[in-house]
């Protein structure tokens, strides 16, 4: 089953042989080894000599503000490339991988919840959750993918809203949309920088609760950078920043 | 493609205090060479329509003025002259169509200079956005599809604004050029 997945995944990330790590289908979802990030010549750097997370596990990233918990998800993402070492995906290098390879392994592999949300002011809710797969064909909107998109959406409560504008939203129901986004394509791994910041503790659990059923459902793993200590206890595993690796803020 | 048409549509449509000023800009661009050219053969058809020479007399003074009507943009036709001038060298419409031009052109200029910068200032603008997008995974020429598109719309708006500009200066012309010579 694993390995017919990662062959297909591949496939859609037209990655050659070469890409695929020696043991790629053990249960390692996520495998970082002997990281060294730094931004710019002087900026904040970042070091992780290991960290993996397994298959369909959630784990929570917890740590002081400018520990670096954004950077690590952006690693994770491919969003930035570390200076030496390697991150792992399924198998697939993803630090290795060019822009456009890592574009698509983005769009079509994961689910990203932004620290800023960036929702788009011009598209009702909607069409923020579905905007940027139309865009880039990764989905095709049917009535399967809006039917998926309002059942988010009532699950979060936000259901009878998907006509109306982030600007006439509160920053949690913004959240909430930002989390709809991130699970509408059926991701197999979710990143979530604070995606519970602004909500009432009864918005949090539910949240979380959709959030970790989608994940269950596509047995998705789940990496989640939190500050609400009450809800640690609902993930399978916690790393401290502290305990991950080491980080120097040049210009603190 | 009929959903990057949606999104520009959105997009274009949400921010009408953005959208507007680039469409005027456009409009203004595409109809001035127009207008001018209007102009001018307004004015030209007026003096063609008149006797060749027009005795009036120059407000105060009591001295006759004549006007000699020719095609404009001729080298020898077009000049205005007092009858007292003798001598004098005579305003050469050639060089008024010149000083026209050449006016036309920096206006042209300062426009298109100023349709560049708010180009940029909106895509500055949408930089957030954009990150957001890159972010997300979309490719870079869905991305750069998407501006085009949206600079495609607002060009296609201010070539209508600046159709309906033209139609209300041709029903006008005559009238507009009366106005101007009494100024």
């Amino acid at each position: 089953m694993s390995r017919t997945v990662t062959v297909e995944r591949r496939r859609r990330l037209r990655l050659d042989d070469a890409s695929v790590e020696p043991g790629a289908f053990d249960r390692t979802f996520i495998r970082i080894a002997d990281l060294e990030f730094r931004y710019g010549e002087d900026g904040f750097r970042l070091s992780v000599p290991g960290f993996t997370v397994d298959r369909a596990e959630k784990v929570a990233v917890i740590g002081p503000s400018g520990s670096g918990k954004t950077t690590l998800l952006n690693l994770i993402a491919g969003i930035v490339t570390p200076l030496t070492g390697s991150v792992s995906v399924d198998g697939v290098e993803i630090s290795g991988l060019d822009d456009e390879a890592r574009r698509r392994f983005r769009l079509t592999e994961v689910g990203i919840v932004f620290q800023d949300l960036g929702l788009l002011d011009y598209l009702n809710l909607f069409d923020n959750i579905v905007h940027a797969y139309r865009l880039a064909r990764a989905l095709k909107v049917d009535k399967g993918v809006r039917a998926r998109a309002e059942a988010l959406a009532q699950g979060m409560d936000i259901g009878d809203q998907l006509e109306r504008f982030p600007h006439e939203l509160s920053h949690g129901e913004r959240q909430q949309v930002a989390v709809c986004r991130a699970l509408v394509h059926r991701p197999r791994l979710v990143l979530a920088d604070q995606a519970t910041g602004c909500l009432h503790p009864t918005e949090k659990d539910r949240m979380l609760s959709l959030l970790f059923r989608s994940a269950e459902v596509y047995e998705a793993t789940v990496v989640a950078v939190i500050h609400d200590h009450d809800l640690l206890s609902r993930f399978d595993r916690v790393v401290e920043m502290q305990d991950l690796g080491a980080w120097e803020n040049t210009r603190a | 493609m009929l959903d990057s048409l949606y999104i520009a549509w959105r997009s274009v449509s949400f921010n009408k205090a953005k959208t507007a000023p680039l469409v005027v800009c456009v409009a203004l661009i595409l109809a001035l060479p127009a207008f001018l050219h209007l102009l001018s053969q307004e004015l030209e058809r007026q003096a063609l329509s008149h006797p060749v020479s027009v005795p009036a007399t120059a407000t105060g003074g009591a001295t006759p003025v004549v006007v000699e009507a020719a095609p404009s943009g001729s080298e020898s036709g077009g000049s205005t002259r007092s009858s007292g001038d003798a001598g004098r060298p005579a305003v050469n419409a050639g060089g008024v169509n010149r000083l026209i031009g050449s006016l036309f052109f920096i206006v042209v200029a300062v426009v298109v200079l100023l349709l560049g910068l708010a180009l940029r200032v909106s895509l500055l603008l949408r930089a957030k956005e954009m990150f957001a997008l890159y972010k997300l995974g979309c490719p870079r020429a869905m991305m750069a599809r998407q501006v085009v598109l949206e600079v495609l719309m607002v060009a296609l708006a201010g070539g209508a604004l600046c159709s309906v500009l033209l139609l209300v200066a041709h029903y006008y012309a005559g009238g507009l050029v009366d106005v101007l010579i009494g100024l």
